[in-house]
């Protein structure tokens, strides 16, 4: 095969493949253990690229779920506009490109003897070993919110049965009804997210159940793309969305599930649905691998996301500490290609170098219009900084042509990178 | 119309690109454009073009427009501010399978 041919081979695969970067001899006859913790956006997207990089390398991929449920665009599930199957991605086409997926839980990493531990299988080796874990939920954080209580007030902000729950507990309530949604401190997965959450459900209630109500109760006083949002809630959604800042007693200390209601300082609000986005941490691997800080998440270094605290093992995704780049699905996937190439330039003795790298966020503000926030970062000297003068949101007061253009381009974004990581 | 994404020019742009800085780095900074951007564009309601058969020239000079245009604000006006016209030309060149 050419290099030409072995290109284009590549390019079919997914997209802009970094492979003839440097030299294809060396990375062809690397042979290493590279084992991927975690099917999401991040781990799915690093075992495929590593793969391509590396053809002699065994990449192996742990995830428990034999599906994947995709979190972006499940909002739009919660306010009846999307079926859950369009958010559900599987592993099969990775046997065909060589990728192992192991079914299982990791339970143990021993960084001494570089080995996994499996809850069903045998000790898994690694030479270099990546985690895309994801967040948990800090059970402990907000009083009254334990995994039972997220079965009557779901918090929705991992996909799959929790999303349906809010979804069927949104449309049994009669109309009239109070919707609650408590959102977290920063930082949380998807910055947007709630907002986006909080535009849709108010879409369905002024749709379907036009006397009902969604009441935001904020940890904070400010969010991601703020202005745009309320602009969107003023004009589409005055009777039907109330957002309550922290400082004006939007903060809930506590939650009691039997009665469904939400603390604040100065009052107790009882809703007929509630939705609580509870404070959140890296996913329990994560911590069990060692290579979270005191504050619940990964410290990394901004080449290679290499873990500072566990040399050997990279750590991607919404785990990592990685500001001002966010916990979004756009970039664990940057992450996991840039991971990957590092890894394969530091098993074949090349120095990864610093680059520039962008994110993309569309957020839907009604059924079929949307706003975008855009950052673009460096990674000089392994410390992720924003590059001045680029970025930003959305225009303020746009057309509505604008806005439905940014929406069809949010859709075509969730094809492409779905179809990078999983397809 | 302000998100009208712009449509990458057949015609060959004057300028050489510089020579290579380091392959290494503009195979990382690629990787940000795959993201949004497929290998083959979609047949229906295409909005986000695919960058494969483009000449260097052409991905370049679509890509300056952005930058250098400062009054747009689609999402390409906000990202195409944070490269350099050095690093424009060096990623286009990779992108279209110019350099390696």
């Amino acid at each position: 095969m050419t290099r030409f041919d072995r290109r284009q081979a590549l390019t079919l695969l997914g997209g802009i493949t970094a492979t003839a970067a440097f030299s294809p001899k060396a990375l062809a006859q690397t042979r290493a253990r590279v084992v991927v913790i975690g099917g999401g956006f991040g781990g799915a997207t690093a075992a495929k690229q590593l793969k391509s990089l590396l053809p002699a390398s065994e990449v192996t991929l742990v995830e428990k779920n034999p599906v994947f449920t995709a979190c972006p665009f499940s909002n739009l599930v919660i306010g009846g506009l999307r079926e859950i199957e369009d958010q559900q991605f599987d592993y099969r086409g990775f046997f065909d490109l060589g990728i192992k997926v192991i079914q299982d839980e990791a339970t143990g990493v021993d960084t001494s003897k570089k080995q996994i531990n499996l809850k069903h299988g045998a000790l898994l080796p690694y030479d270099r070993l990546i985690l895309s874990p994801g967040i948990d939920i800090r059970w402990d954080a907000l009083e009254g919110y334990d995994e039972a209580a997220a079965e009557i007030m779901p918090h929705a902000w991992k996909a799959g049965t929790q999303t349906l729950l809010l979804r069927d507990q949104l449309q049994a309530m009669p109309d009239g009804g109070l919707v609650v949604m408590t959102a977290p401190a920063a930082p949380y997965r998807c910055p947007p997210g709630p907002y986006e959450r909080a535009s849709l459900i108010a879409a369905y209630l002024k749709r379907e159940k036009p006397r009902s109500k969604l009441l935001v109760l904020d940890a904070k006083d400010s969010f991601s793309k703020m202005p745009l949002f309320q602009e969107a809630w003023a004009k589409h959604y005055p009777d039907h969305l109330e957002w309550r800042a922290g400082s004006l007693d939007g903060r809930v200390s506590r939650v009691d599930a039997s009665t469904r209601t939400a603390f604040t300082d100065f009052e107790d609000i009882q809703g007929d649905v509630v939705n609580v986005i509870p404070p959140q941490k890296a996913g329990r691997i994560a911590d069990i691998a060692g290579v979270t800080d005191a504050t619940g998440w990964c410290p990394i270094e901004g080449i290679s996301f290499e873990s500072t605290l566990q040399p050997g093992i990279h750590v991607i995704g919404d785990a990592t500490i990685a500001s001002p780049m966010p916990k979004s699905a756009f970039s664990a996937n940057l992450q996991g290609k840039i991971c990957a190439l590092s890894i394969a330039q530091l098993l074949t003795d090349n120095e990864p170098s610093a680059t520039t790298l962008a994110n993309t966020c569309y957020s839907y503000i009604t059924e079929e219009t949307a706003i975008s926030v855009v950052g673009v970062y460096r990674n000089d000297e392994g410390v992720l900084s924003s590059v001045p003068g680029a970025g930003g949101v959305s225009p303020l007061a746009a057309s509505a042509d604008i806005r439905s253009a940014e929406a069809i381009q949010a859709e075509q974004w969730f094809r492409t990178i779905t179809a990078e990581a999983f397809g | 119309m302000g998100c009208t994404p712009v449509s990458l020019p057949d015609t060959q742009h004057a300028e050489t690109p510089p020579t290579l800085l380091s392959t290494n780095s503009f195979a990382a900074m690629a990787q940000s454009c795959s993201g949004c951007h497929q290998s083959e564009t979609p047949e229906t309601a295409p909005s986000v073009w695919s960058l494969s058969g483009y000449e260097a020239a052409s991905i370049a000079a679509a890509l300056l427009y952005y930058r250098n245009d400062d009054t747009g604000s689609t999402v390409m006006h906000r990202i195409a501010r944070g490269y350099t016209e050095e690093q424009i030309h060096e990623l286009s060149a990779y992108i279209a399978g110019e350099t390696q």
